[in-house]
């Protein structure tokens, strides 16, 4: 038996009273689309699953506060085709657009795939860029914690799935200046896990000609998505040209260490290629 | 074991199922349904073949347990026809050649029937995109992205949507990507 | 040429509507009551000598009713398509990770995998062996008894080096394959009963004859105590054709007495099911400055894996082809087959074709490149034409359609054109053409076909060729009612079932339309002047008669006529059989033990495919965005069907160029999945168009010759030479990925 119950609350303080009732032999899943493998293979245990896709409360993309909110209960899908995603942080729609397949994004939410704590989630890596931070919700209340404390290793969330629920996913929107951009490298263009993913977020200033901010996701190079922050450093330390580009985009690719692998490729070549996209991303995204 | 009792709406039907806690969707509708025109490729939400749709959205059947489908509307490829008459989907496909082994169609025709539920005039990179998650070792997809093209405008001229000078969509050529400069 | 009435017609194919409705029938769809459920105990290590098997915890588990090992099988446990050394259960050894153990038979699956965790062996390992080079070196441990060095063989035709004394250029090139994946959609699956004294077993086959003979021999019955059906096929592409799951779902049924199912998971599947071949190719080219190739000489290593397989008919078939589709006086080919412990190498659409087409069309490439003679040029020179005499000294006279196809291709390319570079991105045109003998490599495989006219004037086709998917049974429904004169809606084609079904031999080889159609066609003429005799009694007429839409009838009188039901009626009456046999096995000279020199097929097709690519110079990928086909088929019963052939055939051609591979650590599967095992999805396939070459084969039905696996050996090369064309680099290695090419654009 793989499960031996199986529930779909309608709302958080029903989850968080079943979650007790369960003592720890209960846990949290929404789209399922990892966790259900991962237990059919036995990798995980859990006797009570408890399913959180029903819940309405949790189903909204909205802005408050100069804040964008993506509830728990939000699919890819729905996030890749959002007007206010697309207008305030194209990457996250572009990263979300790019997961799986079409049916796997419609069940599988944001949410779950920054819990599922992969190095190169499609759509955990721009919401890293994005400094997002996220809404943990337990019996003892409510708490945020950024988006990198999140991961305690790979496919180790250090949300606990046996007490605790994440709700939301928020990040700051960039403003006019604001601009962002995602990178993926695939061996196919549908079903691949990427051999490098990520994304890149810039406010420049034309007048000064500096990016007087930039943030960089880069998968799968860690054991979580992968803020390359000297390269960030350099980016804004100096006003911009191709070289200083090439400049940062050579940091990031030493700074990043992706593992030699039969599946991904040699450490050389995806450091070449990190190199690589990086520096047309953010080329790209000056020019654009 | 305790069994549980799930509800779902499967092609316009309620049924209602005693099963184990760990049922998956796919076996539900294979085994305790006997609806075996789902089909089983991989198991693992790599291929495509389990596709259906699930309150409206195409969804892997092997990778939905029963009981979080409890209450869902369902619609396999046996829901398709209408009383003896195929699907303009399923014409298009028969008409086209896109049925080769044909393990891979159900899944392929759900995937379609979803994007022409929602758009109804797919461009071709639409219609690629929307099989893009439904693997076919037979057909190199060629006929299959004819076929969808085909049927929509089956569907939109029996909906009286289609422009009366176009005419059904003949398959397109598909050349525009070759055309280079000489 | 002459115009049919149904031959040459897209008939929408026969088989669609079931299958578009779900409510066709593969082996795992099937279900008996009180229905046993199988998982196979698999080897979890490459090479180890069995000592012991445990199964007791496993026979203790409640709801296992049975665990066999190679103690209970009553037969022989040895079987295989042509050396017998595959054990359905091992006894002695295993020979490769997945080599197959124990069998639990349980009330459920989840019972029976369970069962499965609790099996333990223990084991004596030995080292293993995952290369040819590592298998040959003197001393290497024996994976068989009789060593590692499967076979060797070798053609030669006149002097090859004295043809490359004589020539300006000559260039020597390495090439390297890959071991690829059939990845049909269907996994393996079988449903076993026991009627009546009977063992019915229901498989996805493409030779249900050869299984019959096979389970029987393992089961210790007579070939006619064993039933084989064959069920809707998910996919075949070589496979579905050895040791799969129905051998143990009949096993677990003779043994227990009940229906019995086995459906393989995908990960078994991709472990179990044989592979292509991965060869070494060294390839030496000769050919004088104005371009004539005057001498090849190849040398070809196989990796067989842990079983022999098809690897027989695969070699041999490869050194035929080696030389490609060109008249070449001199030619030396040797090839050796070597055991290791990787996974086993079989039969994979193609059989050792594609493999030595990517290194004959480099290798031609090369040469037009060094002489400086245009590709297509280099390639008419030296095609096989009518009267061209073979790599093993055949000579053509008919339905030769090579150079057709060269220019078709050329002129197609030629329309189009080619982008311009711009920033990294660089383009290229690149052509692969190619020969391809049509029916199975062993001399005889005779086609054999029953047609019977019944009471509603329906005509039935008992054959045994199995339908992969492929849509041969809508062309040999084709055939029959072009000569029966009637719609195709009046023509069924019996399921394949050893129990009404002649032995066709195999789906395979592409020989169902010409080998098996030219018996049907055969059948049908002789029911037809059957017909027709009766007819013309009844009429009471001495004219020859006219045939069309079920009646039969005096063209001076067509009102005097009778329908086919009504003559059927009254041939039964009279004890007549309304019933015609065909059979028809192409004229073949055997190969030369010594030189392969002969005749080793009837019909050969021919094909030219240029596909146009684009790579991005600074990381290495590379993007496929057209391919334009032309394929000889000698006359196309179904255009649609073939042409639905040649796409498929593309995109399966692109995974094995690009993108395909098997990852293999010490033998063991690092990939064995669709998320890590990268065939093509619907956003990766280019444009494609198909033109078709009609030289009319005069010895196939109607002209026909075959298409399935031609269609897939061009496309590969074609890809290989148009990255070359691009970027100026030549990959010798498959696949081509992205980091391959970057690498090699560095240097």
């Amino acid at each position: 038996m793989n499960w031996i119950d199986y529930q779909r609350p309608k709302d958080v303080s029903e989850v968080l009273r079943v979650l007790e009732q369960a003592e720890g032999r209960g846990r949290i899943v929404a789209g399922g689309t990892d966790l259900i493998l991962q237990l059919q293979q036995g990798q995980l245990r859990a006797d009570l699953l408890v399913d959180i896709t029903a819940i309405q409360e949790l189903k909204y993309i909205q802005t408050k506060d100069g804040w964008i909110q993506i509830g728990a209960g939000v699919t890819h899908a729905e996030v890749a085709k959002n007007s206010l995603i697309l207008k305030e942080a194209r990457a996250l729609a572009e990263g979300c657009g790019h997961v799986g397949s079409p049916q796997i994004r419609n069940v599988a939410t944001l949410v779950g795939n920054v819990i599922s704590a992969q190095p190169a989630g499609d759509g955990a890596i721009p919401l890293m860029a994005l400094e997002a931070e996220l809404k943990v919700v337990s019996k003892e209340g409510a708490r945020w914690i950024p988006l990198e404390k999140a991961y305690r290793g790979i496919g180790v969330s250090s949300v606990n799935p046996f007490n605790e629920l994440a709700t939301e996913v928020k990040f700051k929107k960039l403003g006019e200046l604001g601009n962002t951009r995602s990178f993926r490298m695939a061996r196919r263009r549908s079903l691949a896990l990427p051999i490098v993913n990520g994304a890149v977020v810039i406010i420049f200033n034309p007048s000064r000609n500096r990016i007087e901010k930039a943030r960089i996701a880069i998968g799968p190079v860690a054991e979580k998505p992968f803020r390359p922050r000297s390269a960030e450093a350099f980016l804004e330390s100096e006003t911009i040209s191709r070289k200083v580009i090439l400049e940062a985009a050579r940091i990031a690719s030493e700074e990043a260490n992706p593992r030699t692998t039969l599946l991904r490729g040699s450490e050389y070549y995806r450091k070449e290629m990190v190199k690589l996209y990086l520096m047309r991303m953010v080329q790209n995204l000056l020019e654009g | 074991m305790v069994l549980k009792s799930v509800r779902m709406r499967v092609n316009g039907n309620w049924v209602n199922v005693k099963i184990p806690p760990d049922r998956m969707l796919l076996d539900l509708l294979r085994e305790d349904l006997s609806l075996t025109g789902t089909k089983k490729g991989c198991e693992r939400g790599e291929c495509g073949a389990c596709t259906i749709i699930m309150n409206g959205k195409t969804t892997l059947s092997c990778l939905i347990p029963a009981l979080k489908a409890d209450g869902a509307d369902i619609l396999t490829v046996e829901g398709m026809d209408q009383r003896d008459q195929l699907h303009p989907l399923q014409e298009a496909f028969w008409e086209n050649g896109a049925v080769q082994c044909g393990y891979c169609t159900p899944g392929m025709l759900l995937s379609a029937k979803a994007l022409l539920d929602e758009n109804q005039e797919p461009t071709i990179e639409e219609v690629k995109m929307a099989i893009s998650g439904n693997l076919c070792r037979c057909t190199g997809y060629t006929k299959i992205i004819q076929a969808i093209q085909v049927a929509s405008g089956k569907i939109r001229k029996k909906m009286g949507t289609l422009e009366s000078a176009e005419e059904e969509k003949k398959p397109s050529d598909g050349a525009g990507m070759c055309r280079g400069k000489r | 040429m002459e115009s049919y009435r149904i031959i040459g017609q897209s008939i929408l194919r026969l088989d669609a509507p079931i299958k578009l409705k779900g409510s066709a029938l593969y082996a795992g769809d099937i279900s008996f009551p009180d229905m046993l459920h199988l998982k196979v105990f698999r080897s979890d290590r490459p090479h180890a000598r069995i000592l012991r098997i445990h199964t007791e915890k496993a026979e203790a588990l409640p709801g296992v009713v049975a665990v066999f090992t190679h103690k209970d099988i009553p037969g022989t446990n040895r079987i295989g398509p042509h050396i017998k050394d595959e054990p359905v259960l091992c006894n002695d050894k295993v020979r490769y990770v997945g080599d197959p153990v124990a069998l639990v038979a349980a009330e459920t699956l989840e019972v029976a995998k369970e069962a499965v965790s609790l099996i333990r062996v223990d084991y004596e390992d030995l080292p293993g062996l995952f290369s040819p080079e590592d298998a040959l070196v003197p001393g290497a441990v024996q994976i068989h008894e009789k060593g590692n060095l499967l076979f060797e063989r070798i053609l030669l035709k006149g002097d090859p080096d004295q043809g490359l004394k004589n020539s300006d250029v000559v260039i020597t090139n390495t090439y390297q394959t890959t071991m690829v994946e059939h990845a049909y959609l269907e996994p393996e699956a079988g449903v076993a009963n026991l009627e009546e004294g009977k063992l019915i077993v229901c498989i996805p086959s493409r030779y249900p004859h050869y299984d019959q003979r096979e389970m029987s021999g393992v089961l210790g019955l007579a070939p006619a105590k064993v039933r084989v059906i064959c069920t809707q096929i998910g996919g075949g592409f070589g496979d579905k054709s050895s040791l799969s799951a129905g051998y143990y779902a009949a096993l677990a049924s003779f043994k227990t007495k009940r229906p019995s199912k086995l459906v393989y998971t995908r990960e078994e599947s991709f472990l179990a099911s044989t592979k292509r071949h991965p060869l070494t190719i060294h390839y030496t080219s000769g050919a004088t400055r104005d371009g004539r190739i005057m001498a090849v000489k190849v040398e070809i290593v196989a990796d067989t894996g842990a079983y022999s397989s098809y690897v027989v008919p695969v070699l041999f078939k490869s050194i035929i082809h080696a030389a490609g589709p060109y008249e070449i006086p001199n030619i030396y080919v040797r090839a050796r087959v070597v055991y290791t412990n990787n996974p086993i190498a079989g039969s994979m659409r193609g059989f050792g074709v594609p493999q030595v087409a990517i290194a004959h069309e480099s290798q031609i490439d090369i040469l037009a490149e060094t002489l400086r003679i245009d590709p297509f040029e280099i390639r008419l020179k030296n095609g096989l034409r009518p009267g061209s005499v073979t790599a093993t000294g055949q000579q053509l006279d008919h339905s030769v359609g090579l150079l057709e196809t060269i220019e078709k291709v050329k002129a197609e390319i030629a329309k189009r054109g080619i982008p311009e570079s711009s920033g990294p991105k660089r383009y290229g045109w690149g052509v692969g053409s190619m020969i391809y003998g049509i029916g199975a490599m062993k001399g005889s495989n005779p086609g054999v076909a029953r047609i019977e006219a019944d009471d509603s004037g329906t005509f039935l086709i008992y054959q045994g060729c199995t339908d992969v998917g492929q849509g041969s049974f809508t062309a040999l429904a084709q055939i029959a009612a072009e000569v029966l004169q009637c719609n195709v809606d009046k023509i069924q084609m019996s399921a394949v079932d050893t129990d009404h079904c002649p032995d066709s031999d195999i789906t395979a080889a592409s020989r169902v339309t010409y080998v098996e159609g030219r018996a049907v066609q055969i059948a049908a003429q002789k029911l037809k002047g059957l017909l027709y005799e009766f007819a013309a009694d009844m009429i009471e007429t001495a004219e020859d008669l006219n045939f069309d839409n079920g009646f039969l009838y005096s063209p001076e009188a067509p009102h005097r006529r009778v329908s086919v039901a009504e003559v059927v009626k009254g041939m039964k009456g009279k004890g007549i059989p309304p019933v015609g046999e065909g059979r028809f096995d192409p004229k073949v000279v055997p190969l030369d033990p010594n030189t392969s020199q002969g005749s080793p097929y009837s019909t050969y097709a021919f094909a030219t495919q240029g596909a146009l690519v684009s790579v991005d110079v600074e990381s290495g990928e590379t993007e496929v965005l057209c391919v334009v086909a032309s394929h000889d088929v000698g006359k196309a019963v179904n255009p649609a069907n073939i042409t639905g052939q040649i796409e498929g055939s593309i995109s399966m051609g692109l995974g094995y160029a690009l993108t395909e591979e098997i990852l293999l650590e010490k033998g063991v599967i690092q990939n064995p999945s669709f998320s890590e095992y990268f065939m093509p999805t619907a956003l990766d396939i280019p444009e494609i168009t198909s033109s078709l070459v009609e030289c009319e084969e005069p010895l196939g039905p109607f002209g026909a010759k075959g298409v399935g696996e031609p269609a897939l050996i061009p496309t590969a090369p074609a890809i290989l030479n148009a990255i070359h064309a691009a970027t100026g680099v030549r990959p010798k290695e498959l696949p081509v990925t992205s980091e391959k090419l970057w690498y090699l654009l560095k240097r």
